[in-house]
């Protein structure tokens, strides 16, 4: 791209070059051409005088030839003036002629060197549109280099990327099998320690209810109540239904109220381990009673 | 690895089945409950409240919140905060009020608030409404204990009973002054007279319908059956048979009396009939029989014989005669009363030589003795099967307790001076 803008420039150049050599050679001929006019001037003015001073002691035939000849002198004066004045006239056209070629010339020069000016500054602008050109194509090229170059550091990024990613997937993969197999022990041990933690609380709200359960008169091991109770995941009783009398209003209201004054309950924190308490079935038989006297 | 997939799988379908916790020990305690001095008429309504607070305490059953530590003591439904009752953690609030309507006329209102059962609905288990006379201020007062009692432990409350008993009075000088046949409230207030003699008097006992008493006098000298109205105090003579006329029972529907009688033999068992005054002999043989006591159905009449050479309780069909033998543990027991579900029979059981109050399982023959004083007589069992009154030695002198039918409540019933024997406790008083 550069390099043909500079063609181009070169081209305007040789143009150039040629154009100012034809106006000197134009300049050079015009010199050429006034020195012979100049001598065709005086030569008929020397040619005049001389014929008129021996015409005067000639006979008649002598006349006659006198005569002829004087006539002759006068028509090759007459001749020689028209010839003379052709010669003016042609001279003066011939001025007009090159005072219009001059004019023209000049005019021609004029606009000639106004176009010389003309391609000078369009040739500056040329040359400053060439260069800006050129500079926007440097700093395109620069950019299309740059860009080109980011782009292949960023191919290469991403193909490290990739690979990396690959290789991370592989060890994900990897890891996640090893995890699953982990996950399962251990869901398996959380479990077992869910059951554990809900056989350890289900041993502490017995023991909490149990410590609220007043029974009056002989405890009767046949007597069951059964209740369903509702707890809030702070233990705190909700609701206490009798799903079925024990036969004892004493005994089942006793239980119902066993419940309520032993809330909160004593239950896990663990939101996982707790759900087994959110909805309770407790069944209250007095196989036993504690006496406090 | 499988087996553990399935478990982790099927742990929040077992996580989710509701669970199941069994309390099977309670403790051995009274139900708190608080009894709100009624509101209204000052003098009125302390009267009501300190006889229904005597009545629940004596059941045995209750621990009555004091009423100093009553911060609310609220005389409506509207006024009582049943958050409050739960925090001092009693299990019921009895609230009442008293109006006077009259010259000789009160009204009174009162709710049992079921503390716990009532966290629905705030309603109260029971309200009633009565309007009495001054003279019924203390019996509707036991009523009104009767009511309280079976809203709170299903069992119909005994306290709107009387007893009836012999109190043998001794002067200054230590002399025997008179015998005097009582009848009581079952506190013990309110005795009435209905006899007063210089001869031993015995063996009251409830008609079904609780309006008379039949008991034993001595007066003239011998031993005779009367029937007396405790109204008015009227009285008629049923038997005077030569010998022993005693321990009268009335039959479940009060048409007959079993009587011991010794005219024909020893003392034997008859039944008389009341209606054409028909004697017939249930018991026959050489032996002592004596203290009959009907079964609930009228079938049978336990008694106490000594036909096995010490003294048992055997019963005798009053259809066929034919007799069983019911008590084999140790060698004397006597005087057995059945409970009104015919399941359980109360006697005197001798043990090492001390006299208790026991009480005798039909079904498995297990005999539970339930006092630990020694010389323990006359078990009479509360209408409601729930406490049996007897009399007992206290210091030098007889009085009357009672005790729960497990055993876990005994208690001093007030009594007069004297030594005082053979309690009665009334069948459920109909009025």
């Amino acid at each position: 791209m550069r390099y043909k803008n500079s063609l181009k420039f070169k081209g305007g150049l040789l143009r150039s070059v040629a154009l100012h050599a034809l106006i000197l050679s134009a300049v050079l001929v015009n010199v050429t051409f006034k020195n012979p006019e100049a001598r065709k001037l005086t030569l008929p003015m020397q040619a005049q005088a001389e014929p008129f001073i021996e015409a005067v002691a000639i006979t008649e035939a002598q006349l006659q030839n006198e005569l002829d000849r004087l006539n002759k002198i006068e028509q090759d004066k007459l001749a020689e003036q028209r010839r003379i004045l052709a010669e003016k006239e042609r001279i003066k056209r011939e001025q007009e002629a090159e005072k219009q070629r001059l004019a023209a010339l000049k005019k021609q020069e004029e606009a000639a060197e106004k176009a010389r000016q003309q391609r000078l500054v369009d040739e500056a602008a040329e040359k400053l549109r060439q260069q800006e050109l050129a500079k926007n194509q440097a700093a395109e090229k620069a950019l299309q280099q740059r860009l080109a170059q980011e782009q292949a550091a960023l191919e290469s990024r991403q193909a490290l990327a990739a690979q990396q990613a690959a290789e991370e997937a592989a060890i994900q993969a990897a890891l996640e099998a090893e995890r699953q197999v982990l996950l399962a022990a251990q869901q398996a041990e959380q479990n077992a320690i869910t059951l554990r933690e809900v056989d350890r609380y289900k041993l502490m709200v017995q023991q909490a209810i149990m410590r609220h359960w007043l029974i009056q008169g002989a405890p009767d091991p046949n007597a069951t109540t059964r209740l369903s109770v509702r707890l809030s995941p702070n233990g705190t009783v909700l609701k206490v239904e009798l799903k079925s009398s024990s036969g004892n209003v004493a005994q089942d209201r006793s239980a119902i109220a066993a419940v309520y004054k032993a809330s909160p309950l004593p239950v896990p924190e663990d939101p996982d381990v707790f759900k087994s308490f959110r909805e309770l079935t407790l069944i209250l038989r007095p196989d036993s009673i504690i006496s406090e006297r | 690895m499988r087996q553990l997939l399935y478990f982790i799988l099927l742990f929040p379908i077992l996580a989710f089945a509701a669970l199941e916790i069994e309390v099977t020990q309670g403790i051995e305690a009274k139900a708190p409950i608080a009894i709100v001095p009624f509101q209204g008429d000052d003098q009125v309504a302390r009267t009501i409240t300190d006889i229904i607070d005597a009545d629940l305490i004596r059941s045995g059953e209750f621990e009555l919140l004091a009423t100093r530590n009553m911060a609310q003591k609220p005389g409506v439904p509207q006024e009582v905060d049943l958050d409050y009752w739960r925090r001092l953690k009693m299990d019921a609030v009895v609230v009442g009020n008293v109006t006077r309507e009259g010259d000789d006329k009160y009204k009174v209102d009162f709710y049992v608030f079921d503390v716990y059962k009532a966290t629905e609905d705030k309603a109260p288990i029971l309200s009633r409404s009565y309007t009495v006379s001054e003279r019924q201020l203390r019996s509707l007062s036991h009523h009104i204990s009767d009511e309280v009692y079976e809203s709170l432990t299903g069992h119909p409350g005994a306290f709107n009973t009387r007893i009836a008993y012999v109190n043998t009075k001794w002067n200054r000088k230590g002399q025997l002054d008179e015998y005097r046949l009582e009848v009581a409230d079952s506190d013990g207030y309110n005795a009435q007279p209905i006899l007063v003699s210089p001869e031993p008097i015995m063996s009251p006992t409830w008609s079904p319908d609780g309006r008379e008493v039949a008991y034993v006098s001595f007066e003239d000298h011998r031993a005779q059956v009367f029937i007396a109205n405790v109204a008015s105090g009227k009285r008629r003579l049923v038997s005077k048979e030569p010998g022993i006329n005693g321990a009268p029972a009335w039959s479940p529907d009060g048409h007959r009396l079993a009587l011991v009688l010794s005219h024909e033999t020893v003392p034997k068992i008859y039944v008389l009939d009341l209606r054409n005054n028909k004697l017939e002999k249930l018991t026959d043989g050489w032996s002592m029989d004596t203290e009959p006591r009907w079964s609930p159905d009228g079938r049978f009449l336990y008694y106490t014989s000594n036909r096995g050479g010490m003294p048992q309780i055997y019963r005798v069909d009053a259809s066929n005669k034919k007799v069983q033998r019911i008590t084999y543990e140790g060698d004397y027991n006597a005087r057995a009363t059945p409970t009104s579900d015919g399941k359980q029979l109360i006697m005197i059981h001798r043990d090492r030589d001390r006299y208790h109050i026991a009480v005798q399982d039909l079904a498995s023959k297990q005999l539970y003795i339930l006092t630990e004083t020694a010389f323990d007589q006359s078990p009479s069992l509360a209408p409601n099967d729930r406490m049996v009154i007897y009399s007992t030695v206290d210091g030098d002198q007889r009085i009357l307790s009672a005790v729960s039918l497990d055993g876990r409540v005994k208690l001093k019933i007030p009594t007069p001076d004297g030594d005082v024997q053979d309690p009665a406790w009334s069948p459920f008083m109909s009025s």
